[in-house]
């Protein structure tokens, strides 16, 4: 269901101005990710009497949609609860699943009517049909092929690969993860065992190809938001404290995102070639 | 006993960037091998493609399915699979089902092996319309489980016309729901005569009506019933098509 721009029959509250009154979810709904499966928690906001008198005589009854167009998947939770808790297993669902939350007629309502309704409803009642929408409460959605729980390390969302067609290191956003293509000498270089086992020399790449591709990446965010490693870093941008106050909109604040994203990758450098020169002088 | 196979993702891009339909004329797809990945939950099933019907649909859907019942959803929505079949395993079923690049008279060569060897995306409306991906969603939506006595007996219902669940009813929304599925097959059933002809028309009208419904009532609520209660209601216009 596409609300947007809709009329309906008879008046919902959270459907334009129909009716006056607040509505949504108490809080941001909580998406828990267990090993199995997803743990969806909403708490729905109802504040207008009449409705709420509907749901305590037995009337109304909560519904939560959930659907994933990649999986063919569609199941919908019912309570007579605001406080809405169900599980969606990982295996049912791939890439986007969405969410719809409303409040229904549990049976045929006659002559539905609501004091708040707007004016242009003033002196008009309206038989229901079970199932017919009260309130819709709000949407939300979260991309199952993202690893939330793995999101903090860069192979999340970057990976570097060789390219024998090159001569100069390339980065592709048009992939699943930002892609930052060497040039196969350099590769090969990349990933032999000195450099690639070495844990020290991590954040030299970090503060070299890794942030100049992110900071790419970032700059040319908006063309790309469709790709996984953008829904994975919007993900971060719009869930962690430390990017509360900085807006990815604003381009002056994307080398601080980037570095924020990293972790601090130059302290790292400097710190990182400290460890080096103290470990080098420890072999002499 | 052996586990099913399937291309890695990189290769499933490429071939299809790639794509050379001389590849596509010869009685086997020659493919690297190296290639492939194996699914360790799912076995290979011996023999499926011979048990497939070129002239039957709904028979050919019910061996795929059965072939491949423990399938997940997660699972059967994999690219990497259903390109798979389609090259390898079930090419020999593929080449003598949709044989008009074999013949000469695909319009669009490339087009018309796209369209039924790959997926377009990862979506509802691609897995469905996919040669063999189609087949199994289609009897994944429609069995009837209640149905002691045979639970593909809407199936065979769906597959009267194969754009009812390739192009229809399985690319919408209204898809995702097995009971409303079911609603309308029982319908179907229930009024052989009412669609005794024109067929696609009544189904795709049908299929239409219920999806406006579905803008204005939430369809997952609603069993069967409730289908069936509304096209009911607008008999006499399905009669007039």
């Amino acid at each position: 269901m596409k609300f947007n721009d809709f009329t309906f029959p008879h008046p919902v509250l959270g459907i334009g101005d129909a009716i006056r009154g607040i509505t949504g979810f108490v809080n941001n709904p909580q998406i828990t990710v267990l090993e199995d499966r997803y743990k969806i928690l909403i708490e729905c906001n109802l504040t207008n009497d009449d409705l709420n008198k509907i749901l305590q005589e037995g009337n109304a009854e909560f519904l939560c949609e959930a659907t994933c167009s990649n999986t063919v998947y569609r199941e919908n939770t019912i309570s007579d609860n605001a406080r809405i808790e169900f599980e969606v297993p990982k295996k049912q669902v791939k890439g986007k699943v969405e969410f719809i939350c409303l409040l229904v007629a549990k049976k045929n309502l006659l002559n539905y009517s609501n004091a708040d309704a707007h004016p242009d409803y003033s002196g008009f009642t309206f038989d229901l049909d079970k199932g017919d929408i009260l309130v819709f409460f709000g949407e939300f959605n979260f991309d199952a092929d993202i690893k939330y729980e793995k999101l903090k390390a860069v192979s999340s969302f970057m990976e570097v690969v060789g390219r024998d067609d090159i001569e100069y290191t390339n980065i592709d956003l048009k992939k699943s993860k930002i892609e930052v293509q060497l040039p196969t000498n350099e590769y090969n270089i990349y990933r032999g065992d000195i450099i690639a086992q070495e844990m020290k020399f991590a954040p030299i790449f970090h503060a070299s190809f890794v942030l100049n591709a992110l900071l790419t990446a970032l700059y040319n965010f908006e063309d790309n938001k469709d790709y996984l490693w953008a829904k994975a870093l919007k993900y971060r941008l719009d869930n962690e404290d430390q990017f509360k106050n900085i807006n990815i909109q604003d381009k002056d604040n994307i080398p601080e995102i980037a570095q924020r994203l990293l972790g601090n990758p130059f302290g790292r450098l400097l710190n990182g070639l400290n460890v080096i020169v103290e470990s080098t002088e420890n072999e002499e | 006993m052996a586990k099913q196979v399937i291309f890695k993702e990189k290769y499933v891009k490429k071939i299809k960037d790639e794509l050379n339909v001389d590849f596509y004329r010869g009685n086997e797809f020659m493919y690297d091998r190296k290639q492939t990945l194996m699914l360790p939950n799912i076995n290979f099933p011996e023999g499926l493609s011979e048990k497939l019907n070129t002239s039957d649909d709904y028979k050919s859907a019910i061996q795929i399915y059965e072939a491949f019942r423990e399938l997940e959803p997660i699972q059967a929505s994999d690219e990497r699979l259903w390109t798979y079949l389609s090259h390898v395993d079930l090419y020999p079923y593929m080449i003598k089902r949709w044989d008009d690049v074999q013949k000469g008279i695909a319009k669009d060569n490339k087009k018309f092996i796209l369209d039924h060897w790959f997926l377009s995306s990862s979506t509802q409306s691609s897995l469905m319309r996919h040669a063999i991906a189609g087949l199994w969603w289609s009897v994944y939506l429609s069995t009837d489980n209640t149905r002691m006595d045979n639970k593909y007996h809407l199936t065979k219902i769906l597959f009267r016309q194969l754009d009812f669940p390739t192009r229809t009813l399985g690319t919408y929304k209204l898809g995702r729901h097995k009971e409303a599925v079911i609603g309308i097959l029982e319908f179907i059933e229930d009024n052989e005569d009412l669609f005794k002809t024109k067929f696609e028309y009544k189904t795709r009208f049908v299929t239409k009506h219920l999806n406006v419904i579905g803008g204005v009532k939430p369809i997952s609520y609603y069993d069967r019933n409730f289908f069936k209660e509304e096209l009911k209601k607008i008999s006499e216009k399905i009669f007039k098509i």
